[in-house]
């Protein structure tokens, strides 16, 4: 393939037709038939970029990592998250609806930590330990936003994750 | 019957309406994007979530991870964004920061590979292997058993080309690190190779 092994067949050299256009086309519906782009991903990605902030910096994903049941049968996940502070998460379910979210920032800084979700913003700072709750939140997509403390002055360093379902 | 009767008459194709008025569509977007314009950035992500989606996928990352690569390119967009001086590199922008997004976390995942030489290596697809019992329509069976016959570049190239439009071709393919003529104008080996390997299957119709 890279040109230089042997010269390129007449085939390889025409210019493209309708025919491999609808070649192309097909292949295009095959892959969308055995492996579709995710459910839900469209919306989850919209949602994420739907940000009034613009200078915004990615808070990576490093690990996501799902937690046995608990006594009360309740399911959890913890999510890692990392750029110059890393950001993890717990997020608990507490009903059918709603689920408690414990963080933590490394290093520990009291950081503004924003939850965005469909409802609205929830702001919290973490305590000189990192750490934030929030206590009851309804389930649905969400982000994570972090300013660092002292440069609230200076939005362009917010830091957010992408949108994940709670 | 020979092949070449099976085919229909090549020659220079004439774009259809509906491919030009995506391009034509996209194209708007993208000035909007650059813009600022964020209903354009809206419609940007339904538009180009499929390709980018593709480009992640043909690295053979495992689905969940490349979900996070479509994610984080889309807020990359946003926080580089400033990056893109003109509309008509941003297509070549957003498949390259994919592709680099998902090599990266290919790499963590190995991480007893070296990262630098990996970027240049193409990465065995790992997935889970699609079984045949999804693909049930004939014509689809056909043309997945013929793309399995492909050398993997050329599968990690095609499946990421067919969900683009024709004049960004060699833009797309540069940007997933293919050398310069491997698709557009011109076919280019693997398009070449597929279409030879399709006209060779007794079961396969050109409609």
């Amino acid at each position: 393939m890279n040109g230089s092994s042997e010269p390129l067949a007449p085939a390889a050299r025409a210019p493209i037709d309708e025919t491999d256009l609808a070649i192309l086309d097909q292949l295009a519906e095959l892959y969308s038939t055995v492996d579709p782009v995710p459910s839900g991903l469209v919306e989850r990605a919209r949602f994420a970029v739907a940000l009034d902030e613009i200078d915004v910096e990615l808070l990576r994903l490093a690990e996501e990592t799902t937690l046995a049941a608990g006594a009360r049968g309740e399911r959890g996940r913890i999510f890692t998250f990392t750029n110059a502070v890393t950001l993890t998460i717990r997020i608990v379910g507490l009903t059918e609806e709603t689920v408690r979210i414990d963080g933590w920032l490394a290093p520990p800084a009291p950081h503004l930590v924003t939850l965005r979700t469909g409802a609205g913003r929830i702001d919290r700072v973490a305590d000189e330990d990192g750490r934030f709750v929030f206590a009851e939140v309804p389930q649905g997509p969400a982000q994570f936003l972090v300013r660092p403390a002292g440069r609230t002055e200076a939005p362009e360093n917010v830091l957010v994750t992408k949108a994940v379902v709670l | 019957m020979t092949r070449s009767d099976r085919a229909p008459a090549a020659g220079p194709a004439a774009p259809s309406p509906e491919r030009a008025e995506r391009r034509e569509r996209l194209s708007a977007i993208f000035h909007g994007v650059l813009a600022g314009d964020r209903r354009d950035l809206d419609r940007l992500v339904a538009e180009l979530t499929p390709l980018l989606w593709r480009v992640a996928r043909a690295t053979g990352l495992d689905a969940a991870s490349c979900e996070d690569v479509v994610q984080q390119t889309w807020l990359t967009l946003l926080g580089r964004g400033e990056q893109i001086r003109t509309a008509d590199a941003m297509l070549g922008w957003l498949v390259t920061v994919a592709r680099r997004e998902a090599l990266r976390v290919h790499s963590t995942q190995n991480r007893t590979r070296p990262v630098a030489d990996q970027a240049l290596d193409p990465v065995p697809d790992d997935g889970p292997p699609v079984d045949d019992v999804i693909v049930t329509d004939e014509r689809r069976r056909v043309l997945w058993r013929v793309v399995r016959q492909l050398p993997e570049r050329c599968v990690q190239l095609l499946q990421v080309i067919a969900f683009s439009d024709r004049p960004d071709y060699a833009t797309i393919a540069v940007a997933l690190g293919m050398p310069k003529g491997s698709i557009g104008p011109t076919r280019g080996r693997c398009l070449a190779k597929l279409r030879e390997l399709l006209s060779a299957q007794q079961d396969w119709s050109w409609r």
